[in-house]
C-alpha cells in the first residue's frame, strides 16, 4: 500500500512534464553511487533493492541498511551535503528513478502532498536509524547477523513463509555487513542451519522464525 | 528554474522548524522540568511531540536485558518523541525515556497539532523536511561510528558532539556541564571503566581539563576523531 501510494505522488511529479528525472535500471551489484561522489539527485526505488554502505579511513566497511521499493536514497543532498556519505549498490536487478536535488526540492516546495508523504518517509528512517543504533549498542553479533538477514529477506511483507535471499552472499561480506569476523559468521551461520533457521539453496533461506528465536530473544 | 529561487527555497527551510508554531494556538503546552525529571518514559503512550525553548534533554533506551544505552543529547531547537507522528510504522508507545538534564522548558505539541501544522502550514512542513534531514544524517553518522571506529575515538566524538550543542557551536574551548563517566559510557556504548582510562588519557594528552566542569579543546579532539 506504501509503495503504491508514494509511487503514485512520484508518477504525477512524473507526468507534469518536468525535466530532471529518469528511470535507471541497474545490474546485480552495480554501483549507483560511491562515498565521496557528488551529491546532486536522489533516487526512488520502483523494483529491487538497494544497499548502503560505507568505508572508514582506515578501509573497514560496514552495512548502513538495506533499502526497498517504495524507499528514497541519497536525499541527504536536499539539506546541501555536497557530497555522498555512503555508497548505494542495487542488491538484484533495480528499477529506480533518479530525480535531479533542484526538481525535488521544488516539488516538495509546490506539492504538499508529496512533501507530507516525504516527511513519513523520512520518520519512518528516522525510527529505523534509531532502532539499528539501538541494535548496534545493546546486541552482540549473532542477534545483528539474524536482525541482517531478516531485513535482506525484507519480512513484514511477507508474512510467515521463509524468504530466499538472492544473490549468494559470502560469509566474508556477511561479516562486514555486521561488524565482526568471518569466523563468527561462519560460527553462527552454521548454528542457524542446524536449528533450521536458515538453509542454502541457491542462496539463504531464511525462515520467519530467526525473528522470534534469536533477535527478540533475551 | 533559478538558483535563487532554489537558494530562497532552502533559506526558508533552514529556519528553526519551532519558529513556525508561534502562531499555533491549541494543542500546544508549555511545560517546565527540574534537573533530572523525566519527561516521559519508555512504554509510555506516544501522543506528542516535544520541542525544547530552553536546557537540555537526555534521550536513552533500555533493552530487554535491562542494559541502557543513551541515543542522544537534544538541546535548544530540537525536536524529541516524534516517532509518534509518522504514519506508516508510527510508534503508539514511547520507545525511550526522556530526562532533562538542567532546568528546562519544553513545549508540548499534541501528535493531532502537529499532523495538522504539517499539513496546513507550508514554512514549518519545509523546516520540519529540513529538520529530519538533518537528524537523519546525524544519526546516520552515529551509526557509522558505533560500525567502524573503536570506542577511544567514539568517546572524541561524542565529546566533540557535546560541546557542539546549542550556542556553543564553532568555538575552539567549551565547557561543558558534568557528565558522569555512567552516561559518556552509555552514549558511547563501552564501559565505565574504559571511559575512565580514555578520559584519563586525553587530559594527559591535554585534550581535555576540568576547570567549573569538563573543558574540551575541540580542535585537538577534532584531530583525534578524523586520525586513522
Amino acid at each position: 500500500m506504501k509503495i503504491a501510494r508514494e509511487k503514485k505522488l512520484f508518477n504525477g511529479l512524473l507526468e507534469e512534464g518536468v525535466e530532471g528525472k529518469r528511470p535507471l535500471r541497474f545490474k546485480p551489484k552495480q554501483r549507483i553511487y560511491s562515498q565521496g561522489d557528488p551529491a546532486e539527485s536522489v533516487f526512488l526505488i520502483e523494483e529491487g533493492k538497494a544497499i548502503l554502505t560505507v568505508v572508514s579511513r582506515s578501509g573497514k566497511e560496514a552495512t548502513l541498511g538495506v533499502l526497498h521499493p517504495g524507499d528514497f536514497l541519497g536525499e541527504s543532498c536536499l539539506n546541501g551535503q555536497p557530497f555522498r556519505a555512503h555508497t548505494a549498490t542495487a542488491w538484484e536487478t533495480s528499477l529506480l528513478v533518479r530525480i535531479e536535488k533542484d526538481v525535488l526540492l521544488q516539488a516538495l516546495h509546490n506539492d504538499s502532498a508529496l512533501a507530507e508523504a516525504f516527511v513519513g518517509q523520512l520518520l519512518a528512517r528516522n525510527i529505523q536509524f534509531q532502532e539499528d543504533l539501538c541494535a548496534q549498542l545493546f546486541n552482540h553479533s549473532e542477534k545483528r547477523l539474524a536482525r541482517l538477514l531478516l531485513k535482506l529477506a525484507h519480512f513484514g511483507e511477507k508474512g510467515s513463509q521463509p524468504v530466499k535471499i538472492v544473490p549468494k552472499l559470502s560469509h566474508e561480506i556477511l561479516a562486514e555487513m555486521v561488524g565482526t569476523t568471518r569466523s563468527r559468521v561462519n560460527y553462527f551461520m552454521n548454528k542457524f542451519k542446524k536449528s533450521e533457521l536458515i538453509r542454502y539453496d541457491h542462496g539463504i533461506v531464511v525462515h520467519p522464525r530467526l525473528l522470534t528465536e534469536v533477535v527478540l530473544k533475551d | 528554474m533559478s538558483a535563487t529561487a532554489i537558494t530562497a527555497i532552502i533559506a526558508e527551510r533552514n529556519q528553526n522548524p519551532g519558529s513556525h508554531l508561534e502562531e499555533m494556538t491549541q494543542g500546544k503546552r508549555t511545560l517546565q522540568f527540574e534537573k533530572g525529571e523525566r519527561i516521559y518514559t519508555q512504554g509510555d503512550p506516544a501522543d506528542a511531540a516535544f520541542l525544547i525553548q530552553q536546557g537540555r534533554v537526555k534521550i536513552t533506551v533500555v533493552s530487554p536485558a535491562g542494559k541502557e544505552a543513551t541515543l542522544s543529547i537534544c538541546g535548544i531547537g530540537d525536536f524529541f518523541g516524534i516517532g509518534c507522528l509518522s504514519g506508516l510504522n508510527g510508534q503508539s508507545l514511547q520507545v525511550s525515556t526522556a530526562t532533562s538534564l538542567e532546568p528546562s522548558l519544553v513545549v508540548r505539541l499534541e501528535k493531532w497539532a502537529m499532523v495538522s501544522a504539517l499539513r496546513e502550514n507550508q514554512a514549518f512542513r519545509q523546516s520540519f523536511i529540513d529538520y529530519l534531514l538533518t537528524c537523519n544524517t546525524n544519526i546516520q553518522e552515529d551509526l557509522c561510528d558505533q560500525l567502524l571506529h573503536p570506542s577511544e575515538k567514539r568517546l572524541a566524538r561524542v565529546l566533540l558532539k557535546l560541546s557542539r550543542l546549542g550556542e556553543n557551536a564553532d568555538q575552539a574551548e567549551v565547557i561543558l556541564p558534568r557528565f558522569s563517566h555512567e552516561t559518556l559510557s552509555e552514549m558511547v556504548g563501552t564501559t565505565r571503566s574504559r571511559i575512565t582510562y580514555f578520559m584519563n588519557k586525553f587530559k594527559r594528552m591535554g585534550l581535555v581539563h576540568y576547570r567549573r566542569g569538563l573543558v574540551v579543546h575541540a580542535g585537538l579532539l577534532t584531530e583525534v576523531v578524523l586520525s586513522k
